[in-house]
C-alpha cells in the first residue's frame, strides 16, 4: 500500500466517520486532514487560546471529533497492513475509494491494481460488486478488535471514542 | 442604577432639566475616546523613543562636539579675560543642538517604521502559528453565506479573508489583519456552531464584523507594533550602551521602563475591553442583540486567577448589563482618565524637552502643548459630553468633575516624574524637595479641575442645545476645540509657571517676588494665543446658550442621534441655564483680564532691564543687560545670559563642602527657574571648588526677563550641602 493510497483511504474513511459521529464537523474536514497529515500530534493537541485580543468566546469548546477519527483511521489502517498484509489492505482501501469516489485518479489505480489480484470478484450491480470481496468474517472481528484498542487510546471521553470504533468498522464492512 | 430625581416642571408645567426618558441612549450617539487613548499611548511611547535616543547620541557623539565647542569658546575674545569668559558661544554650539533633534527624531522615525513592518508582519505570524487556512466554498457554503450576508449590512469597504483554525475545539472568533487587509479567524468549534446553531453563529459573527467596522483592529495591533518596535530599536541598545558607563541612569530608566509598560499594558487592556463592549452594540444594532445575549449567557465564568485588569474582555454578565441597557456606557470612568493625564503628562515633558533643542522654547513648548493636548482634550471632552447627555435624559446627576479632575490632574502631575526626561533629572527636580513638588501637583491639580470644571459646565450646556438640533456636531465641536485650547495654555505655559511657584524651599520667597516681573516673557509671545483661547471658552458655551434662546428652548422636534431605536421620544421644554453661564462669563473674564494685564506688562518694555551698570569690557554680540549687587549679569543676540558668580559667592566652606544653591535651588538647576531659558553649561573656572559661572540660553523673547528673574536669585548664593 502506497502512502498516497494510504492517505487516501485513511481520508475517505475518517470522512465517513465524522460524518456518522460529527456530521456538523462535515465542512471542517478537508482543512482538518490537510493539517493532520502535516503534523499529526500538533492538530491532537490544539487547544483555544484565552482571551484572544478583539476576539469572541474564548472559554466554551466543543469536542471536536475529526481530528481523533483521522488519527484512530490512521492507526487501525497501519496495524491491519500488519495483520493481514498489503494485499487485503489494498482491497479494502479500494472498496473504501470506490465507494466514496475519491479514488478517481491515480490513488484509486493503485487500489484498483493491487485489488484486482486480491481475494476475488464480487457479485451484484453496483460499482463495488465487481471490485475486491468484502473482509470475511475472521477480518472483520480483526478490524473491530483492533478499532476498539485504538479507540481506547485516543484522549476522548470513552463513550465518544467507542462511537468513532463503532463508525469505523461500520465504514470498513459496509460492501458498497 | 442611580434612582431618578424627580422631575422639574416650568410654569407651563412642561419638564425642565430633569427630563426623563425610558428610551436607551444609542452608544454610538457620541464619540468615544478608545482610539485617542490609543493616541496618547503612542505617543507616551514616541515620546521616551525621542529621549532615548536623545541620550544615545550623546554617548556617540557628544565627546566628538566638546573639544570643538570648547576651542571655540575658549578661542572667543573674553576667553582670555579671567573674570567674564565672553564671546559668541551659542555659536559654537549652534551645530550640536539641531544634531542631537535630528538625531532623536530620526530614531524615533526609525522605530515608527519599523512599528508599522511589525503591524504588517504580524497577521501572517498569527495565521502561520495558529495554520489558519481559508475554508473551502463548496465545504462550507452556508457559512460564507453568512460572511458575505454579515459585510454587507455593516458596509465594509474592504471584504475580510475568512480564515479557519479547523482543529481548534474552541467555540471562537477573532478580528485581526491590517486596516487594508482585514481577516476574521474562526476556530473550528465556531463552525460547528454555524450548523447546529445558526443564529449564535451569526452573533458571534457580527461581533467580530463590528471589530472591523469599528476600527480596533488597526488601532490594536499597531499600539502593540510600536511598543515592540520601541523595546527593540530604543529601549535595548540604548539600556546596553549605559549599563557598561552609567549602571544608576539605568537603574532609572529601568523602573520608568516598567511602569510605561504596566501602563502601556493596563490601558491596552482596558480599551480592548471597552472596545468588546462597542462591539457588542454595534452587533446588536444589525439585529445580532438577543442572539448575542443567549450566547454570552452561556460563557462559563472565566477561568483562573488572572485579575480583571489584565484581562482583554470584560465579564459575560456586564456585557450583558450593558447589551440591554447602554446607560453604563455614557460616564466619565476615573482609571481613564488617569491614564489619559499619566500618558499626556509623560509625553509633553519628553516632547518639550527635545523639541527645545532645535527650537525657541516658546515654539518648543507651544508646538508639544499641540501635539498632546487635543488627545487629552478629546478623552475630558468625549467623558464629559457622554456623562452629560445621560444626566440631561435621565434627569439624574452623573459624576464628571471628580473622575476628570482627580484622574487627570494626579496623571499630569505624575507624568512629567515618569518620564524618561526625569530619568537624567529634568523637569520637576528643580522642584525643591517633596514639599515644593507637592505645591506644584496641588497646583496642577487645581488648574486641571478648572478645564474639567469648564469641560463639564459647558459640555453640559452644548449637549442640552444639541438636543434640540439634528446634529451635535456645530456646538460639540467649538466646545471640543475649547477644552483642548484650555489644555494647550494649561501645558504650554501652567507646567513652566506652576513649577516656578511651586518651588516652596528657601529660594520661594525670591522666586515669588520675581514672578511678577517674569511674567510678561512668560506670556508675552503668547498673548494673542492667550486672548484667542479666551476668545473661544466664551464663544463656545455662548454659541450654545444662544441655541436655547425663545421657542428653540421649548418642546420641538425630537432629535434621532441620541437613540438606538426610532422614534425618539419628544423634547421637552428647557430653561436657560443662567448660573451657569454666569459662571463660565466669570471665568471668560478672569482670563480675559489676566490676559491683558499680562500684555500691559509685556509692553513696559527695555526700561526693566536698567540698572547701575557694571562695566566690562564686552565683546561684539553682548550687552550687559542687568546688574545687580556687583554681579554681571550679560545677554547675548543669540539669546544666552551669561554670570559670573564669584562676586556673590561666598567662601567654600572646606569641612561641609555642599552644592552651590542659587536662589535656593542648587547651580546646576538654575535655568529650570527662569521660564523659557535653560542651563546651557557651568563653569568651574577655579576647579574643583565648584561651579562659578553659569550660561543659560532662551527664546530672545524671553532673554529680557531670563537675566532680571536671574538677577532675583542671585541675591541669594550659598553652599548648602
Amino acid at each position: 500500500m502506497t502512502a498516497e493510497s494510504e492517505r487516501a483511504t485513511v481520508e475517505a474513511l475518517a470522512r465517513q466517520v465524522v460524518a456518522e459521529v460529527s456530521p456538523a464537523e462535515l465542512p471542517l474536514f478537508r482543512a482538518t486532514a490537510d493539517r493532520y497529515f502535516a503534523d499529526p500530534d500538533g492538530t491532537l493537541a490544539v487547544r483555544g487560546r484565552p482571551d484572544e485580543p478583539l476576539g469572541f468566546g474564548a472559554e466554551t469548546v466543543v469536542a471536536l471529533v475529526g481530528p481523533f477519527a483521522l488519527d484512530l483511521v490512521r492507526r487501525v489502517v497501519g496495524r491491519l497492513v500488519e495483520r493481514l498484509g498489503d494485499a487485503v489492505a489494498d482491497a479494502v482501501a479500494e472498496r473504501v475509494l470506490r465507494r466514496t469516489g475519491a479514488g478517481s485518479g491515480g490513488v484509486a489505480s493503485a487500489g484498483s491494481a493491487s485489488g484486482s489480484s486480491g481475494t476475488g470478484a464480487g457479485g451484484g450491480d453496483s460499482p463495488a460488486a465487481s471490485g475486491p470481496d468484502p473482509l470475511d468474517p475472521a477480518q472483520l472481528a480483526l478490524v473491530r478488535q483492533v478499532a476498539d484498542e485504538e479507540a481506547r487510546r485516543l484522549q476522548l471521553p470513552p463513550d465518544r471514542a467507542q462511537q468513532l470504533a463503532d463508525a469505523l468498522v461500520a465504514s470498513i464492512a459496509t460492501r458498497g | 442604577m442611580s434612582t431618578p430625581a424627580p422631575v422639574q416642571r416650568d410654569a407651563d408645567g412642561r419638564p425642565v432639566a430633569g427630563w426623563r426618558t425610558s428610551a436607551a441612549l444609542s452608544p454610538r450617539a457620541l464619540p468615544t475616546d478608545t482610539s485617542v487613548r490609543f493616541l496618547l499611548l503612542l505617543a507616551a511611547v514616541v515620546a521616551a523613543s525621542l529621549y532615548l535616543y536623545e541620550a544615545l547620541w550623546v554617548v556617540l557623539r557628544g565627546e566628538s562636539f566638546l573639544d570643538p565647542v570648547r576651542d571655540c569658546e575658549m578661542g572667543s575674545p573674553g576667553a582670555a579675560d579671567s573674570t567674564v569668559l565672553l564671546g559668541p558661544q551659542g555659536e559654537c554650539r549652534a551645530g550640536t543642538d539641531p544634531e542631537q533633534a535630528a538625531f532623536a527624531v530620526t530614531g524615533t522615525v526609525v522605530v515608527l517604521l519599523a512599528a508599522y513592518g511589525v503591524y504588517r508582519l504580524l497577521p501572517l505570524l498569527r495565521t502561520r502559528r495558529s495554520r489558519l487556512v481559508r475554508l473551502d466554498q463548496d465545504d462550507a457554503a452556508a457559512l460564507h453565506e453568512d460572511v458575505r450576508q454579515a459585510v454587507a449590512d455593516a458596509g465594509l469597504e474592504r471584504d475580510p479573508e475568512v480564515l479557519v483554525d479547523a482543529a481548534n475545539p474552541a467555540v471562537q472568533a477573532f478580528a485581526y489583519g491590517t486596516a487594508r487587509h482585514p481577516r476574521l479567524g474562526l476556530t473550528g468549534g465556531l463552525v460547528v456552531l454555524q450548523v447546529v446553531d445558526p443564529p449564535a453563529f451569526r452573533a458571534v459573527l457580527r461581533h467580530e464584523i463590528a471589530h472591523l467596522a469599528n476600527r480596533d483592529v488597526p488601532w490594536t495591533y499597531y499600539t502593540v507594533a510600536t511598543w515592540w518596535s520601541f523595546v527593540a530599536l530604543a529601549l535595548v541598545p540604548v539600556v546596553a550602551v549605559f549599563v557598561v558607563s552609567d549602571i544608576r541612569y539605568v537603574l532609572r530608566l529601568g523602573w520608568r521602563t516598567l511602569l510605561l509598560a504596566v501602563l502601556v499594558l493596563l490601558v491596552r487592556n482596558a480599551v480592548l475591553r471597552a472596545r468588546e463592549i462597542y462591539a457588542d452594540a454595534r452587533a446588536a444594532e444589525w439585529g445580532a442583540g438577543p442572539d448575542l445575549d443567549r450566547v454570552l449567557r452561556m460563557q462559563p465564568a472565566p477561568r483562573g486567577r488572572r485579575h480583571p485588569l489584565l484581562r482583554l474582555h470584560p465579564p459575560a454578565d456586564a456585557r450583558r448589563r450593558l447589551l440591554a441597557d447602554p446607560d453604563g456606557l455614557f460616564g466619565v470612568d476615573g482609571p481613564t482618565a488617569l491614564a489619559a493625564g499619566l500618558a499626556a503628562g509623560t509625553a509633553y515633558a519628553t516632547i518639550r524637552a527635545v523639541a527645545d533643542l532645535a527650537l525657541p522654547s516658546a515654539v518648543a513648548s507651544v508646538g508639544a502643548a499641540l501635539l498632546v493636548a487635543p488627545l487629552l482634550a478629546t478623552v475630558v471632552a468625549a467623558g464629559a459630553w457622554r456623562a452629560e447627555l445621560r444626566s440631561v435624559v435621565r434627569g439624574v446627576p452623573v459624576p464628571v468633575n471628580g473622575p476628570l479632575t482627580l484622574g487627570t490632574g494626579i496623571g499630569l502631575a505624575a507624568g512629567p516624574l515618569l518620564s524618561f526626561q526625569a530619568a537624567a533629572g529634568g523637569l520637576v527636580v528643580g522642584v525643591d524637595g517633596a514639599g515644593g513638588y507637592a505645591v506644584w501637583a496641588a497646583v496642577t491639580l487645581l488648574s486641571t479641575g478648572l478645564v474639567a470644571w469648564y469641560a463639564a459646565a459647558a459640555g453640559r450646556l452644548a449637549v442640552e442645545a444639541g438636543l434640540r438640533r439634528s446634529s451635535p456636531w456645530p456646538l460639540l465641536a467649538p466646545h471640543g476645540v475649547a477644552v483642548a485650547a484650555a489644555f494647550v495654555v494649561l501645558l504650554a505655559y501652567g507646567y513652566a509657571a506652576l513649577l516656578y511657584v511651586g518651588g516652596a524651599g528657601p529660594g520661594a520667597a525670591l522666586r515669588a517676588r520675581s514672578l511678577w516681573g517674569s511674567l510678561p516673557s512668560w506670556f508675552g509671545d503668547g498673548g494673542l494665543l492667550l486672548l484667542g483661547v479666551a476668545g473661544l471658552l466664551v464663544a463656545a458655551p455662548l454659541a450654545a446658550s444662544w441655541s436655547l434662546r425663545g421657542e428653540a428652548a421649548q418642546a420641538g422636534p425630537p432629535a434621532a442621534w441620541p437613540w438606538r431605536e426610532l422614534p425618539p421620544p419628544d423634547l421637552p421644554g428647557v430653561r436657560r441655564p443662567t448660573g451657569r453661564l454666569l459662571l463660565l462669563g466669570c471665568l471668560a473674564v478672569v482670563v480675559m483680564a489676566g490676559t491683558a494685564v499680562v500684555g500691559l506688562s509685556a509692553t513696559r518694555g527695555p526700561e526693566r532691564v536698567e540698572g547701575p551698570g557694571y562695566t566690562v569690557p564686552l565683546p561684539a554680540g553682548w550687552t550687559a543687560a542687568r546688574a545687580a549687587d556687583d554681579v554681571p549679569v550679560l545677554t547675548s543676540a543669540d539669546g544666552s545670559v551669561q554670570v559670573d558668580l564669584r562676586p556673590v559667592t561666598p567662601a567654600r566652606p572646606a569641612t561641609a563642602p555642599g552644592v552651590l544653591h542659587v536662589g535656593g535651588v542648587p547651580a546646576w538647576s538654575v535655568g529650570l527657574q527662569l521660564q523659557g531659558a535653560r542651563l546651557l553649561r557651568l563653569y568651574d573656572l577655579d576647579a574643583p571648588s565648584g561651579p562659578y559661572r553659569l550660561r543659560i540660553r532662551g527664546s530672545p523673547g524671553a532673554l529680557e526677563s531670563a537675566s532680571d528673574a536671574l538677577a532675583e536669585l542671585l541675591m541669594e548664593v550659598r553652599w548648602s550641602g
